[in-house]
């Protein structure tokens, strides 16, 4: 075996190792978002969507095509 | 294995004809590292979402009227609690409210804070002192896409709403929410529901929609039928149907860039297919010495294989932790859009590491079968033929 692979093959062990260790040690704070979720009941994603586009993933959707916007879609606007 | 001369020889040739295989590689590592990217973003999102769900109620109820969504009449509370097996019956008020007509918009969740569940949760979410400041006063939690929002609009203190009646109420920001909490609440202004009530323009008689919990799974198929049975024009949806649309969204986006993907390495395994049988290739000729200086065809296929072995792991694992700093250490800037939208309000989502090794294993067979097939089947074909004819 040559230099050059044992340093390319201890690069690899090193990039693995670093990706493992951040994987392990990962400590998200998942507590806010079990409060926020159980006070208001609602765990559907914050889609950043048109306003056309529906908000929550159930209700007014067109089943074969979900983009398509409905009637009664737009909740509250004003009048110019 | 590891110094024997085959060993060796296979590696001084691969760092010997480095520029052949760079080449191979940086295309190798561009296609797992935005495959991969795709499929970490899709199984985080769609894991941190499934860990949530224990929180949403089992079934949802609505009214409709011609087929559209109208304002459930609050009195249908009072039929849903005497079915049996019915429990936690909550009257939901929630809604759409426009910054702007047609553009920016806020998603208002009313809550009933003297619920004691909801006042728990308040109270891990904002600390006592401001707790009694957010009762005194018309207050509100803004999600984090929200508060930056109303700060770039010069709304830092509190917010001034258009009621339906041409009138504002004015509504003070309490408390911003974490950005660990964008997932679900960036777009979410959280505020009690006799002031979410005033600004969508309600009476007391309605409310969006009634949720409640079924203990017993095995009877909610029956609760459904009795529901449809009491009320006429409703819509009823239940947990089984958001799982579904949750898995729905993110593994439709994944599919289609797995098909994507299976272009892009159709074209390149057709490129390197394409390379190897070359009459005048250098491989070619390669090969045909080989097979003068007294190699069999097993040795040389066996070269070939380690070789490609060697250039799959190298681009695999490159790719593999190239994309895996990108979703989870970068947070996948320009690519989330893509998963969370980005029309209305910006959100960044802080994604929690996941790795499902499956989905991993699945991506390292996708992408070798074809590359050693590209590689191998024509590396055969010129063994097999006489040296010399290989060599002109």
């Amino acid at each position: 075996m040559i230099r050059e692979f044992l340093v390319l093959s201890t690069l690899l062990v090193v990039l693995v190792g670093a990706m493992v260790w951040h994987y392990i040690l990962y400590s998200g704070d998942s507590g806010a978002i079990d409060d926020i979720s159980c006070l208001t009941t609602m765990t559907t994603p914050s889609l950043s969507v048109a306003f056309y586009e529906p908000r929550e993933l159930y209700g007014d959707r067109h089943e074969v095509y979900p983009s398509i916007p409905t009637i009664s879609r737009v909740g509250f606007v004003y009048v110019k | 294995m590891l110094n024997s001369p085959f060993f060796s020889f296979l590696t001084l040739l691969i760092f010997k004809q480095k520029t052949k295989h760079i080449g191979v590689v940086v295309i190798s590592v561009m296609i797992i590292f935005l495959l991969s990217s795709i499929l970490f973003i899709s199984s985080s999102l769609q894991q941190t979402l499934q860990k949530n769900l224990k929180n949403q109620p089992d079934i949802i109820v609505s009214s409709l009227k011609a087929g559209r969504s109208v304002d459930t009449p609050i009195e249908w509370i009072d039929k849903i609690v005497e079915i049996d097996g019915v429990e936690s019956v909550t009257p939901r008020v929630y809604g759409r409210y426009f910054f702007t007509p047609n553009e920016n918009s806020f998603w208002i969740i009313g809550v009933d804070f003297f619920d004691e569940q909801s006042n728990q949760n308040l109270k891990s979410l904002i600390d006592q002192v401001e707790l009694r400041e957010f009762f005194s006063t018309p207050s509100m939690i803004v999600g984090d896409g929200v508060g930056e929002f109303m700060r770039g609009h010069f709304y830092s203190d509190s917010f001034s709403f258009r009621l339906p009646d041409g009138g504002f109420k004015e509504v003070k920001i309490a408390k911003e929410l974490l950005s660990s909490t964008n997932l679900i609440a960036n777009d979410m202004i959280v505020m009690p529901q006799e002031l979410a009530r005033e600004i969508f323009g309600m009476d007391d008689e309605v409310v969006t929609d009634i949720a409640f919990n079924i203990p017993n799974s095995s009877e909610w198929d029956n609760i459904i039928t009795k529901l449809h049975l009491l009320f006429y024009d409703i819509r009823v949806v239940d947990k089984r149907e958001m799982i579904k649309s949750y898995r729905g969204l993110y593994n439709y986006k994944g599919g289609l860039f797995l098909v994507l993907y299976l272009v892009t390495i159709a074209t390149f395994m057709l490129i390197l297919y394409q390379r190897y049988s070359m009459v005048y290739s250098s491989d070619r000729r390669d090969i045909g010495i080989l097979r003068a200086t007294g190699w069999s065809i097993k040795d040389i296929l066996k070269l070939k294989f380690y070789e490609t072995l060697i250039i799959t792991m190298v681009s695999f694992v490159m790719g593999v932790v190239l994309a895996y700093g990108y979703i989870f250490v970068l947070d996948a800037p320009l690519v989330l859009e893509i998963f969370l939208g980005g029309a209305n309000l910006a959100n960044s989502v802080e994604l929690v590491p996941t790795i499902e090794f499956g989905l991993l294993g699945s991506i390292f067979l996708i992408f070798a079968i074809p590359l050693f097939g590209s590689v191998l089947i024509p590396v055969w074909r010129i063994a097999t033929t006489p040296p010399k004819e290989a060599m002109l």
